[in-house]
């Protein structure tokens, strides 16, 4: 797989309105690249929100309106010149529930490459990039290469072409991460990923997310605190749509500086 | 082969913008023949509106358009045949399809269930025509001769025998949607009252119907649309005199009728032919404001369960 | 009477009910399968009356219906697949949308022969395209329509929208996610919508009255201008306008025919539809 350029995410003045609901209210600060960043708040604080709208799935949403700029990579992913569908192949998402498709795990891999192909530079005009389709075997080892890379391969490799539904629930999510791997992402955007999960798989994909970040900038939603303790590198904590402390992990934990994260922290609320 | 991948970007943008103008263009058809009915049956009724005076037509008790002297065209005597025959129906069907449902939903076996189920899919399935002619040929005949030493219908071919094989089509529409209605009722109501230990009969009658009874009046008015715009068995059945009367067992000729029998006959562009036009109209009025009230009615229903 | 009695009374009028129901299509279906099952034979099916139907067969009439039911698949399917489509998948808060729903659920409650009505002023007269099969398969297909929009729509919803995000999340268009994972779901659904209304079709007799069946002809439709005949309305003409004791053979054997298509195309339909319910438990 082609090693790519890591991204960073800055977020300027972020606010969302569901109709005349105020989900997200100015959200500012930056996700440093190649680290694992979660976000922590009670139900309802606008965490699923705001991880929708860096890949753009909020889009989606009838009557969803956004507002202020989220800058990956230097351009502004809200810009109306913006190719969404780029946005999406290049922002990884794994969903709380696991959805693979029913087909067979194979296929599940193997459904985004061949529709987006892959891309190289172009010999002919330089800075272009061309699309080219993958040949069999190409394809064969790129999903190969994906399901190795989310920790799976020896339990799967006997039976690439049997239904994805008859997996584990872990199992199942990380099928879904090597989904996303595939098609060679910048950004991995996790949304409470563990929640459906036992402990035992929980542990595994948490390891997991420790050895994609040296390749990928990931941000975790999470109502488990403990979680957040575990694996992530710098932590935000979200309270009614607004971002209250942005922090290393443990300054968040040991030393929070505002009122409400210790709240938060210490279990008084949420 | 190889493409400039802006190219690629550019073109599939494209492609997702052309298929929804598609998409769009071809739904566009379904309101185009809506409003073509609507359109043309007003249309074709205009020389009716200007050539018969309204007020007879719709208060007239005799329907004779082919009278050389004289056409009548009062339509009193068809809304009569369609009235009697749909109400007739419908006092069959509505108590018969209900029960059926309660026992298919709240009583009956799964293994009966299983059979009884797509029995009634299979009835629901059979086309009119069929059950026209097996009225004609069979049940006509039953009924003249039945009873005879003590009674017999006014006429061979009469309005009851059509409202029979009516409710048999209204059934299978009584119970699909009654049971829909009553499956959504939810399991915490059927439980809080058994354990207050009401009888199955007592929850069935006392709190499930009630609750799902929105969607069963839905059911209602839906059946009875259907026996109102239905055509075949009435023509089959019910007798081809367009006379005024109320006696169920005589024949009759309800608007579906008269329009089906008479559309072959009519000369184009004649005042008959415009009247049978009108006499759509009314049909279909009838029928959008059946379909109308079950809309409500099932509104009624989904904000219940919000 | 006490509680479990008046229980026991009422659940027994119930079962009562249903089965008059079961009794009512057990008695239509076996008068019309033991009165005509005796003229059924390879002749009844493969040629053209004669006599006054009194001898040779019904072939027209099953011609002429499977050309009307093929054609009226063709122009009702893909309008009402790709209908439906738009109303479940594109954004329709709009008054387009809203409009479509309102439209869709009163063109179901259109009585057949007030589409027959459409059909011969618009149609047959007014576009000039004469008493013909076409005039007949594009009546048909508006009574069959709304049917074909609900069925689809209910199977491309219950597709669950996790797998729609799964699709939109890899970076693929909506109509990529739609052609890949909502329709092929879909399938059997809509397929079970389009036999349903295969076998609508197949029975309507009254807006193919007035657009272009005829009773009696020597030929087989020539093409779709010509006119046709179809077996509902070869039944309704043969019970109504002819003495039943010189064709009673061929009414019994036609409607024997009609039912035998009809059920036939009935049930596979509810095969489909729980062999789909069985594979995808969502």
């Amino acid at each position: 797989m082609v090693k790519i350029m890591n991204g960073s995410i800055q977020v300027k003045d972020l606010n969302v309105w569901f109709d005349q609901n105020h989900a997200l209210k100015g959200v500012t600060f930056s996700i440093p690249k190649n680290e694992i960043t979660a976000i922590i708040g009670p139900s309802g604080c606008g965490k699923s929100t705001f991880i929708r709208c860096v890949n753009r799935m909020n889009d989606i949403v009838p009557k969803c309106r956004v507002e202020g700029q989220i800058i990956v990579n230097g351009k502004n992913i809200y810009d109306p010149d913006v190719d969404v569908v780029e946005i999406r192949r290049r922002t990884g998402m794994v969903f709380q529930k696991p959805n693979p498709f029913p087909k067979s795990i194979f296929e599940n891999i193997a459904y985004a490459p061949r529709i987006h192909r892959r891309e190289e530079p172009s010999a002919k005009q330089k800075g272009e990039m061309v699309v080219k389709k993958y040949t069999k075997k190409e394809l064969e080892n790129l999903v190969e290469a994906s399901i190795k890379r989310a920790a799976l391969w020896d339990e799967v490799k006997d039976r690439m072409n049997k239904s994805a539904y008859d997996l584990s629930g872990g199992q199942q999510q990380r099928l879904c991460i090597a989904r996303t791997l595939a098609v060679n992402p910048e950004i991995l955007l996790l949304d409470e990923p563990c929640s459906a999960l036992d402990p035992i798989a929980t542990a595994k994909i948490e390891d997991l997310l420790v050895d994609l970040k040296k390749d990928y900038t990931v941000v975790i939603v999470t109502h488990n605190m403990q979680q957040a303790a575990r694996v992530a590198d710098k932590t935000a904590f979200f309270y009614l749509g607004e971002l209250i402390e942005f922090d290393k992990t443990e300054t968040i934990f040991e030393r929070p500086k505002e009122k409400l994260t210790e709240q938060y922290i210490t279990g008084r609320m949420g | 082969m190889a493409t400039k991948k802006s190219v690629v970007a550019k073109r599939r943008r494209i492609n997702d913008v052309l298929i929804h103008a598609l998409l769009i263009v071809i739904s566009l058809f379904a309101i185009l023949v809506l409003a073509a009915v609507a359109i043309f049956l007003f249309l074709n009724s205009l020389p009716a509106f200007v050539s018969i005076d309204q007020w007879d037509f719709f208060t007239g008790t005799v329907w004779d358009p082919t009278n050389p002297v004289e056409p009548l065209y009062g339509i009193v005597p068809l809304l009569v045949a369609t009235l009697v025959v749909t109400f007739l129906s419908a006092l069959i069907a509505i108590p018969l399809g209900l029960g059926a449902t309660i026992y298919l939903s709240e009583i009956a076996h799964p293994r009966i269930k299983k059979v009884m189920k797509p029995a009634v899919e299979v009835l629901a399935g059979l086309p009119s025509v069929m059950l026209g002619f097996f009225a004609l040929t069979i049940f006509a005949r039953f009924m003249w001769t039945a009873f005879l030493p003590w009674w017999q219908p006014s006429d061979y071919l009469n309005l009851f025998n059509g409202a029979v094989f009516l409710a048999i089509m209204m059934v299978p529409i009584m119970v699909s949607l009654s049971e829909d209605a009553m499956n959504s009722v939810p399991m915490s109501l059927k439980e809080a009252s058994l354990a207050l230990g009401m009888t199955r009969w007592e929850t069935v009658w006392k709190v499930i119907v009630p609750a799902a009874r929105p969607g069963i009046v839905a059911a209602m008015m839906l059946s009875i649309g259907r026996a109102v715009g239905e055509t075949m068995v009435v023509v089959m059945a019910t007798g081809s005199a367009p006379q005024l009367t109320w006696d169920p067992f005589s024949s009759g000729q309800p608007l579906t009728s008269t329009i089906a029998i008479e559309i072959s006959e009519v000369a184009f562009n004649s005042t008959h032919y415009y009247a049978l036009f009108e006499l759509g109209l009314v049909l279909f009025a009838m029928t959008f404001a059946l379909n109308y009230a079950a809309d409500w009615a099932m509104r009624k229903y989904t904000e219940r369960y919000q | 009477m006490n509680r479990r009695n008046k229980e026991r009374a009422f659940f027994l009028l119930f079962r009562g009910c249903a089965w008059v129901v079961a009794l009512a299509l057990m008695i239509i279906v076996g008068y019309i399968v033991v009165l005509g099952i005796g003229t059924i034979s390879w002749e009844f099916l493969t040629q053209f009356p004669k006599k006054g139907f009194t001898e040779g067969g019904i072939f027209p009439a099953i011609v002429g219906t499977l050309y009307l039911v093929g054609l009226v698949m063709i122009i009702a399917v893909p309008i009402g697949v790709f209908t439906a489509i738009y109303v479940s998948e594109y954004k329709s808060n709009n008054w387009f949308g809203n409009l479509l729903r309102v439209v869709v659920n009163n063109l179901a409650g259109v009585p057949s022969i007030v589409y027959g009505l459409l059909g011969l002023g618009l149609l047959v007269f007014f576009v000039g395209w004469g008493f013909s099969l076409l005039a007949s398969a594009f009546t048909l297909a508006f009574v069959v329509l709304p049917l074909v929009i609900t069925a689809s729509r209910e199977a491309i919803q219950a597709v669950p929208s996790s797998l729609r995000e799964a699709s939109l999340a890899l970076g693929t268009t909506k109509w990529q996610t739609i052609r890949h994972h909502v329709l092929p779901y879909s399938l059997p659904g809509i397929l079970t919508g389009v036999i349903l209304s295969i076998s609508r079709a197949a029975g309507e007799t009254a807006p193919i009255l007035m657009t272009g069946v005829v009773f009696l002809k020597f030929t087989l439709p020539q093409n779709v201008w010509d006119t046709f005949q179809a077996m509902p309305y070869l039944l309704y003409s043969l019970s109504t306008q002819t003495p039943y004791d010189k064709t009673q053979d061929f009414q019994w054997g036609t409607a024997l025919v009609l039912l035998v298509m009809v059920v036939a195309m009935n049930m596979s339909a509810i095969i489909i539809r729980n062999r789909y319910r069985e594979k995808y438990k969502w």
